[in-house]
């Protein structure tokens, strides 16, 4: 398990990470969600022991992760910008990797290539973006590692490719029990792919929870009366949010959607509706509930 | 072992190239000098036996700066330190690619330069291969580790390349002010006189730096109290470097130097670079000179923290540690001044004085004569030597603090300046370069020294003579036949044959010339060089009449090549000459030196007479109608000649030199010896006089 306790990073006079506590559980796949400069990256890099904390620490089983190579070489970071060597092939880049990696694994390495197609001996700087995430990719899930970090990786994939990459993240998860932390700005992005999702808000988690419990928990409502009514009709339920047009009311609720609506029939609506929410606008909710302001369109900004 | 492979693999595009040209270029350069004619002129000390390496040492910073180039781009550090490799590990394994890479150039060059040595026959110092394998490495790893501390304390190449340079040479620099300093205000002392933490040479990096300036360090740079000590900082950088780079953080890539401590350090070490320049011209740091350097080693401190940290606020809170630069720099100016009184202070009298040593007239020449090899090895302990050392030493001292330093006598020829070493009876060892009155006085208190006698009269062994040669035309034989003669001869004679410890006397003849009392005519040179275990020698022996059997020798060999057709050519030259076919570019030079003729005072005495007209000077009539008619008349007695050996009598050198420089043909006759009957020498004095008659006018 990775646990970040009270983690602090500054850069110059300005911490991009706060007092940020988390725990990231092993064989699952988690998400970070936030806004550019919300911290993901910088936690990433924490998380891999690229970057040292300020203050506070992030282990794994209890092992602070910086400079332990040990730990390390259960790691395997695909950074937002993918770095090759000047003129370097993926062969030339494998080689780097297998210097690092005693259980980087060449077989994979070539099957994968030929399964994203892509020629391993053609220089990387020839490649377009989204074919050096692949290459990127390629090289991370060779290592032999057991814990996987992605930062924005699928933002330049095409849905192809972008699948193709969940599916043999799934298989490192579901047959190796790999842990995968994805970061992105974008909540559509990580709504089908991951069990577990933290909101980062200015350097810290806001939330954190289960996809499945988050979708769940909250639904909306829509209902109307033949009488005049107000929000006294709510009672005894938790309401996020409520607007009223006319004769019809609007509100999202967190509870158990079968008690609720066995409540509200009590008041003989003419209109009653349970409907779904989507993961952006249960973010949404939540964090208006938490006092945050969230721009679903941005991705928090 | 992984990564180190890695990384020697990652340091190919610098490697390969560089081994590739710089073997090349050794093996041109070195072919040419080996296989060359002028064979002689090449200097075989260590440093020179591949140049290039010289240049290469600075490749040091080609390698930290490829090798941790990753640490210059954000992605690219991010994903190095996300391996599961220690950032130890990271520089450990660069450091030892470079290692690797570099040394194997520098045996690459080496092993091509020991090849070509073998294949021409060429005789070197075996020791000088390796010294110069250890001093090369040393030099380049030492530019390696200040480039190494340069990247680790960066996040940019440009902020890089700044702290290299800053690491490499800020102290250097600030070592050669302070040595400068001294030099410039103890006349008395000079760069080979300072103490080895003041020699600009002692680190070898910055040394080689230094020696492009100062040629006097070039044949000292290479010797292995240098190297060794240079061993130290690059270790201590090498170490530095590690440590800088373990406590690195990632997040300075593209970020410059981000430290506040080493911005501010470096800032101050810039201004005190300038504020040391104060001591260059001898002034002081409490004048308007100094007030001026001030200021201006503030807007270095300023505009540099600026560049590198655009932050005003800091700029300002720094500005305690300018003022504790200023301190430092009048501290340092002050440990000058104290030096320079402290050598000043030491003038020992002659009881305080254990023994003097004297370095050598040529110490600051490439190689060193043999006769100094052999002076620098005799200690001087005789009370007179003391005695005049100590007034030597005293007076040099006065006239300084006089400030009224000047030669003793600038018209004198005999006054000399020769490095010395002073072993007091304390154990202490001053080293000075004084003036002495006359070295004929000084030699004379030399020679009571039997081991000076012994090594003034000294010749190196025929085997460690690796080079001779006496003139482009005498074979490698000739000239030795002619050494062997000449050693022989002076040894059997107890002559010294180093001109510089001859015991000299001029006088003015009844014609106005000053002649050496006991004339000694001059018949020739032999140039010898060679090797005594590692130290390259070289003794350019004067062959005089008081040889007179290898003087015979000499004429002997030179008129075996003598050409039957050589006056008939002769004339043609001359009536070509003579004619209005000749053009502007047209020479004809025609020397006679004329030998053994005797003055009023009984003295034998050697006259030149040089002859030379072109298709240019025959534009002054005057001039072209007195040198036709005398090159006329005196080549119409030389034909008359007969070659001779015998030194003895009045003979005559002579050679011919015709040149066109429109084809750029040139005929040089060889020279040779002829001798005359009674009436044509008596013709040849009569006829040197009318021509200095005729020339005088």
């Amino acid at each position: 398990m990775i646990t970040a306790k009270n983690l602090t990073k500054r850069f110059s006079d300005v911490a991009a990470l706060h007092n940020l506590n988390c725990q990231i559980p092993d064989g699952c796949v988690y998400g970070l969600v936030g806004a550019n400069g919300a911290g993901k990256s910088t936690f990433l890099r924490l998380a891999t022991g690229v970057y040292k904390p300020d203050e506070g620490d992030i282990t794994l089983d209890g092992i602070p992760v910086f400079e332990n190579i040990t730990l390390k070489k259960r790691f395997a970071f695909v950074s937002d910008e993918f770095w090759a060597m000047p003129q370097s092939s993926m062969e030339r880049m494998a080689s780097l990797y297998s210097a690092a990696y005693d259980a980087f694994d060449h077989k994979r390495f070539t099957s994968l290539a030929k399964e994203f197609g892509l020629d391993t001996s053609r220089a990387i700087a020839t490649f377009s973006k989204g074919m050096r995430r692949q290459a990127a990719t390629i090289l991370a899930l060779s290592t032999g590692a057991d814990h996987y970090f992605f930062d924005e990786t699928f933002d330049g994939l095409d849905p192809v490719m972008r699948n193709l990459v969940k599916q043999l993240l799934y298989v490192q998860v579901v047959d190796k029990g790999a842990t995968v932390i994805i970061s992105s700005h974008s909540l559509r992005e990580l709504e089908d792919t991951c069990d577990q999702l933290a909101l980062l808000y200015q350097g810290g988690i806001v939330m954190q929870s289960d996809v499945s419990d988050l979708k769940t928990s909250l639904f909306k409502l829509q209902i109307a009366f033949g009488h005049d009514f107000d929000k006294t009709v709510f009672d005894g339920l938790e309401l996020l949010s409520y607007t009223r047009q006319g004769s019809v009311a609007n509100a999202v609720v967190r509870g158990d959607k079968e008690k609720s609506r066995a409540m509200m029939q009590q008041h003989n609506p003419i209109l009653l509706e349970i409907l779904p929410v989507t993961l952006e606008e249960v973010f949404l909710f939540e964090m208006e509930a938490l006092g945050y302001a969230f721009d679903i369109a941005q991705g928090g900004n | 072992m992984k990564m180190y492979k890695e990384t020697l693999r990652k340091l190919i595009p610098i490697g390969v190239p560089l081994a590739l040209i710089t073997f090349i270029y050794t093996v041109i350069t070195s072919g040419q000098n080996y296989f060359g004619t002028y064979v002689i002129s090449t200097s075989q000390t260590a440093i020179r036996l591949a140049p290039v390496l010289v240049y290469y040492t600075l490749s040091g910073i080609l390698f930290a700066y490829y090798g941790f180039s990753y640490l210059f781009r954000r992605a690219a550090s991010d994903l190095y330190h996300s391996l599961p490799i220690s950032r130890f590990d990271l520089y450990l394994s660069t450091t030892l690619a470079t290692a690797t890479w570099m040394g194997g150039t520098i045996l690459l060059n080496l092993l091509a330069v020991l090849g070509l040595l073998l294949i021409s026959g060429c005789p070197f110092v075996p020791a000088y291969i390796p010294m110069a394998m250890l001093f090369f490495f040393v030099a380049s790893m030492l530019v390696y580790a200040a480039a190494a501390v340069g990247c680790a304390l960066s996040g940019t190449l440009l902020t890089a390349l700044a702290s290299t340079g800053i690491v490499l040479f800020v102290p250097r620099f600030i070592q050669f002010i302070v040595a400068r300093g001294v030099v410039a205000r103890v006349p008395i002392v000079g760069w080979l006189d300072l103490p080895a933490l003041l020699d600009p040479a002692s680190n070898i990096a910055t040394g080689m730096v230094v020696m492009q300036s100062r040629q006097v360090f070039v044949s000292r740079i290479i010797n292995m109290p240098n190297t060794l000590y240079s061993m130290l900082p690059m270790l201590v950088l090498l170490v530095l470097g590690a440590w800088l780079f373990i406590r690195r953080p990632s997040e300075t890539a593209e970020k410059g130097t981000g430290r506040k401590v080493w911005i501010i350090a470096t800032a101050s070490l810039l201004a005190l670079a300038a504020l040391l320049l104060i001591t260059v011209d001898n002034h002081r740091l409490l004048s308007m000179y100094g007030v001026a350097l001030v200021a201006i080693a503030f807007l270095v401190f300023v505009v540099y923290q600026f560049i590198a940290s655009r932050n005003i606020k800091q700029i300002l809170f720094s500005t305690p540690w300018f003022l504790l630069t200023c301190a430092v720099a009048f501290g340092l100016s002050l440990g000058i001044d104290a030096t320079v009184e402290n050598i000043l202070g030491k003038t020992p009298a002659p009881t305080e004085i254990a023994s003097v040593q004297f370095r050598g007239h040529d110490e600051k020449m490439d190689n060193l004569e043999y006769t100094t090899m052999l002076l620098q090895e005799i200690d001087f302990t005789s009370d007179s030597m003391k005695k005049y050392v100590s007034e030597t030493l005293a007076d040099a001292m006065d006239r300084i603090k006089e400030k009224d330093f000047y030669a003793f006598d600038v018209y004198s020829q005999y006054q000399t300046i020769e490095p010395i070493a002073i072993t007091l009876t304390s154990g202490e060892t001053i080293k000075r370069t004084i003036e002495f009155k006359n070295v004929m006085e000084l030699n004379a208190l030399r020679e009571e020294d039997s081991f000076f006698q012994a090594a003034i009269r000294a010749f190196p062994t025929l085997d460690s003579i690796q080079y001779i040669n006496s003139d482009i035309l005498l074979t490698k034989e000739e000239s030795l036949s002619l050494l062997t003669s000449f050693i022989s001869e002076s040894q059997k004679n107890g002559l010294v044959p180093n001109s510089y410890y001859r015991p000299r006397s001029q006088y003015l003849d009844d014609r106005g010339y000053a002649l050496e009392v006991n004339g000694d005519q001059t018949v020739g040179r032999i140039n010898v060089a060679g090797y005594v275990a590692d130290k390259r020698i070289y003794e350019y022996y004067t062959l005089r009449m008081e040889t007179p059997e290898t003087a015979s020798l000499m004429m002997r060999t030179y008129n075996a090549y003598i050409k039957e057709d050589m006056f008939d050519r002769l004339a043609q030259a001359l009536k070509h000459m003579a004619s209005p076919l000749a053009i502007e570019r047209e020479s004809l030079s025609v020397n006679l030196d004329f030998y053994n003729l005797t003055n009023q005072r009984g003295d034998r005495y050697t006259q030149s007479v040089n002859l030379y007209i072109s298709g240019y000077t025959k534009h002054d009539e005057a001039y072209a109608g007195i040198y036709l008619t005398y090159l006329e008349k005196f080549v119409e007695i030389i034909k008359r000649g007969t070659p001779t050996d015998n030194a003895d009598g009045m003979f005559v050198r002579f050679d011919w030199f015709e040149y066109d420089g429109t084809s750029r043909r040139q005929e040089h006759e060889p020279a040779c010896y002829l001798a005359f009957s009674q009436e044509d020498e008596q013709a040849l004095q009569a006829l040197i006089i009318e021509w200095q008659t005729a020339t005088m006018i």
